[in-house]
């Protein structure tokens, strides 16, 4: 510890804390301009100037440590005289074209004007004016108006790590630019507008929208991947026109794409703005009423002849916890059947089955926010920066500020590889395999954590036996990886007091039952679920899987996961019965099973033999126009309720705009149908129905009190860690089947399940679907980049074009989900992200 | 007069290594890797009273101890020979003759401070001075006398030369590092300091190739007959100064340290130019205060200089003569240093060339009186900035207005520049 006095007041500080940190403890602040907490100091502006006693010239409070003794003043005439100097300085060159300029109004260097009292300019000169980057897609980039504090470059390499703008040129003429001069190539999350305090970096659909202090604020919840980043939207005539966060919030006000500019999903034409109903085949819009009514009289019917069990339900991750909850009552005590599932069958609800039952949590063993200061990290299975950004963003700061070691078990060289101590590019369908092996090393050399699995497990020598009679060398080749690569990753992460093992959607959809529990096998060896800064962590892209998982959405269980008396048929039961002619009537809430489900060819002939096909939901798709009642939804921003992270964190939403036209919040549509169908009074708020289902789920607890603007969110309550935790049964790994060509697919960090393509923001950088070729694949068949390309599954084809990458092993094939033109998933098996396909030019 | 790094200079080629080693060359490292532990090596350059001779003048042996002794991990050495600042061409002077002393005197300072990798930058566009260094590697090499386990020792050095992208702030030393990682030559924040978090995040010293050359001497010799060298009690060692403008001698010359500028301009630099007068010169390399005749009786040392209102610096003193326009040399400087910012920091980057604009103004007979104020604050204001360029740059400002106030009066109330 060292103590100094600042302002002739004592204070005892860590070594290394600057003086402008010591003297906050103080509630002493200090002029900043370049200084951004959640990156390192820049020392560029110079206005935190201080003068410490015994050294000749002003020192910077924001880089400069501090010393035993030094007695530190921080405010004097000098003092003001220098820092207003340097503003007037700043202003030499600037336009001070702050009327037509974005950051009107919340610009950092017009408040530190006015804070330090520039308000004459005593220096002229001529300005020079350099070129304003209208070429670049999202983001604008006037270099007239920087200030150089190099915010915008210091989230970008240390927060983002996408190292796509620079500082360059040197001398008056330094500006920020890409590196190469060309057009901005990156990842568009545009965390580096957020930290610019003037108007350089400025998102272009907000450009010109209106003065930043014309529009309403809302304080909410993100809707797109389940990191649940803290947000705000900005709207104005009824109108999301930005979103924005803080650095304040729990995500640090880092967003991506998605968050930041998804947002124009809202304002899409294809909005659905009217229920429609089918008559005589065709289409045509209708009033709540009329859809309503001929929806609960078609459900009667088919109730009446041919049983409640003739009716299925399927919830989405992307409505409220409120409203899954409702869907699931509407479905269970409105209609009578159990046959209610959601898309989490693809793979998150068996995982999370797995997990509970090893682990007793619900979702992931502790909050993301322990990633962040964990010592070494595992990350399987899982491209974190397209499904789930925010997480990705904490793991690149374990590793590059709290030197976390990073072990990457991912099929394709994905972003993280380049932070990544040991990457580990196994043969696809090899998850087992993999983690078995890295088990079986750990176990070689020693490196499990002795101390909690003697303290806190069972079955550990059953695993070991099972482990000894496994040779590394075949597991290192039936993952397709080397039984080097395979001892230095156990190397890296074992014998750390604080692991955390995050596992994505090849080992959750792909990898299947087994493979979640190696993973949690993997887990307890190396110690992570006691870990303090750690954890286990299942990652999946969607925003509320966990919530709608907890609020009883899925055939086996009601709310808080109370086991269903009898259970109905899950999702591919459903599809079966719909096929068999059991199910006769089906109601799809928020859920396209066409656009990126496996089978999707099978699903859509399925639903062409329904009775009654329900679809609720926000923009016109090929879905609604095979159904039979339409009702018009709303999305995130236009609704209130709760989300729930996979990490357990239970947040709640601000209703920021209204939804459009006739479109309804989608509890109040449910609730209104299930009034109908049972004569029972209709919720009359959310707030209502967050009660009833706190109630109903025995695990959701709190109320809703705003702080700052902000909702604090509910609690949830989690089961007490079990005594022991059981090593499960060790599966032997059997090698996948080699395939001439294996094609993945899976999510890219521009989109967010199907949502985002309908944002004219996502579209202008990643505009439609391709298949990524890996170049050696490509010159061997004759594909060129952008080249058309038609890959087959069994009897299924998709046809798009080729990009040429180096990203992927020669033999694999990505193709991203997000795009209903594209398809990829259509040759998916059900439980699969990958499949053998053949590849030829088209 | 005794010479410590022209030594061994023969006249129009560079010495030989043959006969460096027939001189002596060498004797130092022999003498060192034998009967020397690397804390007696960096007890005799601390004893020595060596200060550095990139310009800052830091006592060379206590740079060296900074480096912490038991971190496990490689640490670095870097031999900066940059040698951008106008007025400064020693270090190439030095290895045009030769290369061998700096490569001994690296080898020296990496047994001190226990460094395996070391690296020369250096100016791009020495290309003889580069060249030499090359042929003097692979000799030594070829001798055992750099490479793996030196003179059997158990010792091991490697040396690799990087040639500079170009530019004036490259030689400061931590923007050094930075240029050295591929990254933008950005100088760093201090502290760390990089005895202790340097190059790739590891100590790291740099040094001056005419720092490094002298070692050698000292190891052979001796700190105390190195600190006799000097004419002043105080002092320490010879001095390479560079003599340019309208002097008779305008080449590269050893001295020792403390003799007076009158003596040097009279004695070694031969006097003016026939026909000249002496009006005014830079001591110490672009980035320092003027100097005056009444400044003649100043002992040429760090400490003297110093106390004179100006810097040693690097030794390039830049003779004026009475016809030269004080406002026009010092607008020359400024319009330099404003080109070579990095633009990292507002004052710097902003504030010269604003400078740049009032001398230029004035200079052209643009000039208000209150000119003279606002340059004045900018010498104070420019003081306080990230690195040491911008207050350098200030360095001839402040002689201007400090000297020549009258000369910048005159441009105003003329409106002309008086001496065109
Ligand atoms: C802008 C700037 C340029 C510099 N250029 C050089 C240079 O070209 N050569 C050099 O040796 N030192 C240069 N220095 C000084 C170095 O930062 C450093 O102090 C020196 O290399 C240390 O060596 P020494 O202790 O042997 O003098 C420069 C400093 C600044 C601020
Ligand atoms: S663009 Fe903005 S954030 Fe970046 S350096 Fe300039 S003013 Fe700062
Ligand atoms: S999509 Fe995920 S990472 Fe991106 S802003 Fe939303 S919650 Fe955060
Ligand atoms: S003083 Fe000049 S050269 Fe040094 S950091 Fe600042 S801008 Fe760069
Ligand atoms: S805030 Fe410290 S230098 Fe900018």
């Amino acid at each position: 510890m060292v103590s100094l006095t600042i302002d002739g007041k004592n204070v005892t500080v860590p070594a290394g804390t600057t003086i402008l940190d010591a003297a906050a403890q103080l509630g002493i602040t200090i002029p900043t301009l370049c200084w951004l907490q959640k990156v390192s100091p820049t020392g560029a502006c110079r206005v935190c100037a201080v003068e410490v006693e015994g050294v000749d010239r002003n020192m910077t409070a924001c880089n400069t440590p501090v010393k035993e003794g030094i007695k530190v003043t921080t405010q004097s005439e000098a003092l003001t005289a220098a820092r207003k100097k340097i503003m007037e300085l700043m202003l030499v060159n600037h336009p001070l074209d702050c009327p037509v300029c974005d950051a009107g109004g919340e610009c950092g260097l017009q408040d530190a004007c006015y804070e330090l009292d520039a308000v004459r300019q005593d220096y002229s000169a001529v300005l020079e004016r350099r070129p304003i980057r209208y070429d670049w897609s999202l983001l604008e980039s006037d270099p007239n108006r920087c200030i150089l504090c190099e915010k915008c470059v210091k989230v970008d390499h240390e927060i983002v790590g996408a190292d796509a703008i620079a500082v360059v040129n040197r001398g008056e003429a330094t500006i920020i630019d890409t590196v190469d001069g060309k057009p901005l190539n990156c990842e568009f999350c545009g965390n580096c507008i957020e930290a610019c305090p003037t108007g350089t970096l400025i998102s272009k659909p907000f450009k010109f929208r209106g003065r930043p202090w014309t529009f309403t604020v809302t304080k909410s919840v993100c809707g797109f991947c389940s990191t649940g980043c803290q947000i705000e939207y900005h709207s104005r005539n009824n109108r999301v026109e930005r979103v924005t966060s803080s650095d304040t919030t729990y995500n640090n006000g880092n967003l991506c794409i998605n968050g930041r500019f998804g947002y124009a999903y809202l304002n899409t034409p294809d909005r659905l703005t009217v229920p429609l109903v089918k008559e005589g085949g065709a289409q045509v819009s209708a009033d709540w009423n009329r859809a309503m009514t001929g929806a609960v009289a078609k459900l009667k019917e088919i109730v009446a002849g041919a049983g409640p069990q003739a009716v299925a339900g399927i919830g989405s991750p992307r409505v409220t916890n409120e409203e899954s909850y409702l869907f699931q009552k509407l479905l269970r005590d409105a209609i009578g059947t159990g046959n209610i599932d959601s898309e989490a069958r693809l793979g998150y609800a068996q995982a999370q089955a797995v997990l509970q039952g090893i682990f007793g949590c619900t979702g992931a063993s502790a909050t993301i926010d322990r990633i962040d200061r964990a010592q070494a990290i595992l990350v399987i299975g899982c491209d974190l920066n397209a499904e789930s950004t925010g997480v990705e963003y904490r793991v690149i700061k374990a590793a590059t500020k709290n030197d976390a070691r990073l072990v990457l078990a991912n099929m394709r060289n994905v972003k993280l590889k380049k932070y990544a101590n040991a990457h580990l590019s196994y043969r696809p369908g090899a998850e087992l395999a993999l983690i078995t092996g890295l088990m079986k090393a750990i176990l070689d050399e020693g490196l499990e954590n002795k101390e909690f699995i003697a303290a806190a497990t069972s079955g550990f020598a059953a695993l070991q036996g099972a482990l000894a009679s496994q040779q590394l060398a075949s597991l290192a080749e039936a993952a397709g990886v080397s039984e080097a690569s395979l001892r230095e990753a156990a190397r890296y992460l074992g014998k750390k007091k604080d692991v955390a093992v995050i596992f994505g959607a090849d080992v959750i959809r792909g990898g299947g039952v087994e493979t979640v529990k190696a993973v949690a096998n993997l887990a307890l060896l190396l110690g992570a679920p006691m870990a303090e800064n750690g954890g286990i962590f299942p990652i999946e892209q969607k925003n509320n899987i966990q919530g709608m998982l907890d609020m009883g959405v899925a055939p086996d269980h009601l709310p808080g996961y109370r086991p269903a008396a009898a259970p109905g048929k899950d999702l591919w039961q459903i599809v079966a019965g719909i096929e068999q002619g059991t199910v006769k009537a089906l109601y799809l809430l928020g859920c396209d099973p066409l656009a990126t489900f496996p089978e999707s060819d099978r699903i859509r002939k399925a639903l062409a033999r329904l009775d009654l096909l329900i679809v609720q939901d926000i923009a016109t798709s090929e879905l609604t126009g095979l159904a039979h009642v339409v009702f018009p939804g709303a999305a995130a921003a236009e609704k209130s309720g709760s989300f729930t992270t996979p990490d357990n964190r239970v947040q709640c939403l601000s209703r920021a705009v209204t939804p459009p036209g006739d479109a309804r919040e989608d509890w109040d549509i449910i609730g209104e149908l299930i009034s109908r169908l049972t004569g029972a009074p209709h919720a009359r708020s959310v707030a209502e129905v967050t009660v009833e289902m706190q109630e109903a789920s025995g695990i959701y607890g709190g109320s809703c009190t705003l702080v700052d603007g902000r909702c604090s969110g509910l609690t949830k309550a989690m089961p007490a860690a079990p005594a022991t935790y059981a090593f499960s049964a060790a599966t032997v790994p059997a090698a996948p089947a080699v395939e001439p060509f294996t094609l993945i697919v899976g999510p890219i960090g521009f989109h967010n399940g199907s949502m985002s393509t309908r944002s004219a923001n996502n579209l202008t950088v990643s505009p439609a679907g391709f298949v990524e070729v890996a170049s050696a694949d490509a010159a061997r068949l004759g594909i060129v980049d952008g080249g058309s390309v038609r890959v087959t599954a069994a009897n299924v084809s998709i046809t798009g074009p080729a990009k040429v990458s180096s990203r992927i092993q020669a033999g694999t094939i990505f193709a991203p989900v997000h795009f209903r033109d594209l398809k990829a998933s259509s040759l998916l098996p059900a439980n699969a992200t990958s499949v053998g396909v053949k590849v030829e030019k088209a | 007069m005794e010479q410590v790094l022209f030594r061994h200079n023969k006249p129009g080629r560079p010495v030989t290594f043959a006969e460096y080693c027939a001189e002596g060359g060498f004797a130092a490292l022999h003498k060192a890797l034998k009967e020397l532990s690397p804390d007696d090596v960096q007890r005799a350059v601390i004893d020595s009273g060596l200060r550095g001779r990139g310009g800052a003048g830091f006592p060379t042996g206590k740079k060296w101890s900074f480096v912490p002794r038991d971190l496990p991990g490689p640490r670095y050495l870097i031999c900066n020979c940059d040698e951008m600042e106008p007025g400064t061409y020693k270090d190439r002077a030095l290895l045009e003759a030769n290369p061998y002393s700096l490569v001994e005197g690296m080898v020296l300072a990496g047994y001190a401070i226990g460094v395996s990798h070391a690296f020369i930058f250096i100016r791009r566009g020495y290309e003889l001075p580069a060249a030499n260094l090359r042929h003097a590697i692979a000799e030594a090499k070829e001798a055992g006398l750099l490479g793996r386990n030196i003179l059997g020792s158990g010792f091991s050095m490697e040396i690799d030369i990087h040639l500079s992208a170009g530019r004036y702030i490259c030689g400061e030393e931590t923007a050094l590092m930075n240029a050295l990682e591929g990254v933008r030559a950005n100088p760093r924040a201090k502290p760390p300091f990089p005895a202790v978090k340097g190059l790739w995040g590891r100590p790291t010293v740099v040094n001056n190739v005419e720092t490094l050359a002298n070692v050698p001497y000292i190891v052979a010799n001796g700190a105390t007959r190195f600190k006799g060298l000097a004419t002043t009690p105080e002092g320490s060692g010879m001095k390479l100064f560079c003599p340019s403008g309208h002097v008779r001698n305008t080449v590269c010359m050893e001295l020792p340290l403390g003799m007076t500028l009158g003596e040097i301009i009279d004695g070694p630099c031969g006097g003016m130019l026939p026909g000249k007068k002496f009006k005014a010169c830079i001591p110490g390399g672009a980035s320092t205060p003027y100097f005056t005749a009444d400044h003649f009786n100043v002992p040429m040392d760090f400490d003297a200089v110093a106390k004179a209102g100006s810097r040693l610096g690097t030794g390039g003193i830049v003779v004026f003569d009475e016809q030269t326009c004080m406002v026009g040399a010092t607008l020359n400087l400024t319009q330099f240093f404003a080109r070579e910012s990095c633009g990292w920091c507002t004052p710097c980057r902003e504030g010269l060339p604003y400078v740049r604009e009032i001398l230029t103004r004035i200079e052209a007979g643009g000039g208000e009186p209150e000119d003279i104020e606002i340059l004045r604050e900018h010498v104070h204001y420019l003081n306080y900035t990230f690195c040491a360029l911008a207050p350098g740059a200030m360095g001839p400002v402040e002689g201007l207005l400090q000297l020549f106030e009258d000369e910048i009066r005159e441009h105003i109330t003329k409106r002309r520049c008086p001496f065109r």
